[in-house]
């Protein structure tokens, strides 16, 4: 029995390698696609890939105080090592800003340090260009801190001001608005070495070169072969409905061969396609995009196969459920975009809503992407990934119950 | 008149196929659904927080007040419905957890904080640090819990500043002080309690918008990738159906209609007409679908979606024809249709925008006809503009149409004749 299988399995794997389109959509469509999405939600690439630390923005700043504080406030801008400051005048600043001269632009009004020592809150004018939501983003976070540690200091300095107003310092003849420049500026230097500091540790990331490359292709890498080995197992099923259609599976039937060696013999052959795929996605993404699959290739290995395995069952799922070929192509793109989208193949499900994390738990997409994050970010090994694999194995139990419950061979 | 004949059977039959209709109207819905509920903002308006508490584990090693307080403010139910908080006490095992992902981050509050916070005399003191350890897994969660500590911390640190230059500035008055000077402690600390957490000065930062787009009051996700998910399905669509008059001409069906006393350009117009035709009303469905399913608005400009409603559909329409046009057969078109469906919505940024690509790939983006469909869609759904402003792009389509239109037609003429 096993010998047939192995020779429908074998028929299978020639008539799809014989297909001239197989290489393009089963390793040239994932790539451009894990390029074109690492690059957008990452950025990587040659010349690129050492400066993604250092990247610098600019922010035209219009310094109109006429106290001190617009200084101080500029000084803290230009000790963050990620802003380039421009000066500009005010009424400069907007176009500035929309002819792209800068990324961003910051209005300091004239009345500035005034507020501020007078205990009033004030809102800047930020300028920005809503189409560079991206670059803004940065920019604005960076401006926020430098605001920040002003305020931090000005509030120090106010108290200071007030304890010695209490104490009636400055009804002896002590100048009020020097005491709170002095008071601003030594809060400024302790500011600078504050008594309690956080230190960010991510925690030990066991792939060393992972500081280097962005999130961008160690996402779209394993997201986008995922959905692409889908898409070519899924193909499986269109395979199988088009031999029940033409008649060709009834005809096997009827040889000397057991409908289970059939069935067995094509998702083999589907196993072994969608394993290849994933196989030569993952040597071209190490080699070329510098994706650091982890330092286990076991536990690599094993994510892969569990996977693999739920994807045949559902692509045997499908071939039983659907009718026709067209009705198999329709659905199968619907399915797999969204097990793809909702299982984390497209973004991360860590920035989605938690309602939206519970139902991604339902495609099998999301425990193999946990499996690959394991293995990527974390450089996990093997235990690490053994419940993702139970989970991916339980799928392939019950899609392939399904399926081989309702598979009928005309 | 024949032409419209051809094109109107050929959209019924294709609004008769459930299949069909699955995928061109169906697919985008529940992508557009699915993509709008994971970036938040479509069902409950965007109130609410996007996120479930993210988990956090403290450890606290500090034995004094200040880590207590910490513990304090960290815990308290202004920030309950962000962070879950756990203390525990075996920082090993909290970092374990971490890395596998069963918590987001681990925060350390060392031995020496109290006495950092409380006798912060000077740079020169030893600086206490805090740990934070991040899921190295997790991309945003880790950064929100980092900005609650970061606050937090700058909190303890203005009250240590502030308790350290008041001492600073008033030893150096005390001769001019006097006696006044033995009321320091309770008059800062008075001022400590009163000020610190308590309406502190802010700055804000108030957005003033420059370019020719406005933002729009809810720039939500879901006005993008709603036009976004409908072009693509378009595209498929489109690009399928000119493929299916080559399975016709395969098929036999073509020459029966050659047959007839029809011309061919009357044929093909009619043939590639019907795909036009049901194209146009597939999108319309889809917008009308999408602003009853979803409250997406459109737009307050009719004429400028009706525009780009239509230039779109062409554009695709053209483009499909082409390729059928120059295929050897319906396979090879169908490869070559969808290998261009896909590069072009990966590379126009049907999946991410092609604004967030860097400089020389947001150029090349150009190239596809989806970035002019979804810039032009943007700027009627996402920025509100009207029918001037989408006048560049309806324009750039409706331009290539014609050249691509016109290719076709040439072609596929001789193909005919043959």
């Amino acid at each position: 029995m096993f010998k047939k299988a192995l020779d429908i399995t074998k028929l299978y794997l020639k008539t799809t390698y014989s297909e001239r389109s197989v290489l393009i959509f089963q390793l040239i469509m994932p790539l451009v696609f894990t390029f074109l999405i690492g690059q957008a939600i990452g950025g990587f690439g040659p010349g690129e890939s050492s400066s993604s630390t250092t990247v610098t923005w600019t922010l035209a700043v219009a310094n109109e105080d006429v106290g001190s504080l617009g200084a101080t406030l500029m000084e803290n801008l230009a000790a963050d090592p990620t802003l380039e400051i421009m000066e500009v005048t005010g009424n400069a600043l907007p176009t500035t800003v929309e002819n792209e001269e800068a990324e961003a632009g910051l209005l300091i009004p004239t009345n500035f340090s005034d507020e501020l020592q007078a205990g009033s809150s004030l809102a800047l004018d930020f300028y920005s260009d809503p189409a560079n939501v991206q670059q803004v983003q940065p920019v604005e976070q960076a401006v926020l801190g430098a605001v920040s540690q002003l305020t931090g200091s000005i509030s120090s300095a106010t108290i200071s001001r007030d304890v010695a107003k209490e104490l009636g310092l400055f009804e002896l003849g002590v100048d009020e608005a020097g005491y709170f420049e002095t008071a601003v500026a030594t809060a400024q230097t302790q500011w600078q070495n504050p008594p309690v500091a956080i230190q960010v540790n991510e925690d030990e990331i066991a792939v060393d070169s992972n500081d280097i490359i962005p999130q961008g292709i160690n996402q779209s890498s394993p997201g986008m072969m995922a959905m692409f080995a889908t898409f070519g197992m899924i193909g499986g099923a269109a395979v199988l409905i088009q031999e029940r259609q033409s008649g060709t599976l009834r005809r096997l039937v009827v040889m000397p061969i057991t409908k289970g060696s059939i069935l067995l013999g094509k998702l083999l052959g589907i196993l072994l396609v969608g394993l290849v795929q994933m196989t030569l996605l993952i040597v071209v993404a190490a080699l070329f995009f510098d994706v650091p699959w982890g330092n286990s290739p076991v536990a690599l290995a094993i994510v892969v196969f569990a996977f693999a395995l739920a994807i045949t069952s559902l692509s045997m799922m499908m071939a039983a459920l659907t009718k026709t070929l067209a009705q198999a192509n329709a659905l199968g793109t619907v399915i797999v975009l969204s097990i793809s989208a909702l299982g984390g193949a497209w973004w991360p499900l860590d920035i989605v809503p938690g309602w939206m994390q519970t139902i991604g738990r339902f495609s099998p997409m999301s425990w193999a992407m946990d499996g690959f994050q394991d293995i990527i970010t974390r450089g996990l090994g093997v235990t690490a990934v053994l419940p993702e694999a139970a989970v991916l194995l339980a799928f392939a139990a019950v899609f392939l119950t399904i399926g081989i419950w309702r598979f009928r061979y005309e | 008149m024949k032409i419209w004949t051809i094109a109107w059977k050929d959209t019924l039959i294709r609004f008769r196929d459930r299949n069909a209709l699955i995928l061109m109207i169906l697919a985008p819905l529940v992508l557009s659904a699915i993509i709008g509920s994971a970036f938040g903002g479509f069902i409950n308006g965007s109130d609410s927080t996007p996120f479930d508490a993210i988990p956090v584990l403290v450890v606290n090693e500090d034995d004094g007040v200040q880590g207590d307080q910490f513990i304090e403010i960290l815990t308290s139910d202004n920030l309950t419905d962000l962070l879950d908080v756990t203390e525990t006490s075996d920082l090993a095992a909290a970092r374990e957890q971490v890395q596998a992902g069963e918590a987001r981050a681990a925060i350390l509050i060392p031995s020496s904080f109290s006495a950092a916070v409380e006798n912060g005399e000077g740079v020169d003191t030893a600086v206490s640090l805090i740990q934070f350890y991040a899921d190295p897994g997790a991309t945003l969660t880790p950064n929100i819990v980092r900005g609650v500590v970061t606050q937090l911390v700058n909190g303890f640190n203005t009250a240590a500043v502030s308790v350290d230059v008041t001492l600073e500035q008033l030893t150096e008055a005390g001769p001019t002080l006097g006696p006044a000077m033995a009321n320091l402690g309770t008059v800062l600390n008075d001022e400590l309690e009163n000020q610190i957490g308590q309406n502190q000065i802010s700055i804000s930062l108030n957005d003033v918008s420059v370019g020719e787009e406005e933002a729009s009051s809810d720039l939500n996700p879901f006005a993008f990738f709603a036009p976004s998910m409908g072009i693509l399905f378009l595209m498929f669509a489109m690009v399928d159906g000119t493929r299916s008059i080559l399975d016709e001409q395969q098929g036999g069906t073509l020459d029966r209609l050659v047959s007839t006393p029809t011309s061919h350009l009357e044929i093909l117009l009619g043939k590639i007409g019907g795909v036009f035709l049901s194209g146009a009303l597939q999108f319309v469905v889809f917008v009308i679908a999408s602003s009853l399913l979803f409250g997406l608005s459109w737009g307050s400009s009719p004429a400028g979606l009706m525009l780009m409603v239509l230039a779109v559909v062409l554009a695709f329409t053209s483009l499909g024809a082409l390729v059928a046009a120059f295929a050897k057969d319906a396979n090879q078109a169908n490869i070559i249709g969808s290998v261009i469906t896909l590069a072009f919505a990966a590379l126009g940024g049907n999946f991410v925008p092609a604004q967030n690509f860097p400089p020389f790939l947001e150029q090349l983006s150009k190239i596809s006809i989806n970035r002019w469909a979804l810039d032009g869609f943007s700027d009627l759904t996402l920025f509100g503009l009207g029918l001037n402003d989408v006048l560049l792009e309806a324009g750039v389509l409706l331009g290539l149409s014609v050249v691509l239109i016109g290719l076709a037609l040439w072609q596929f003429q001789r193909r005919l004749a043959r």
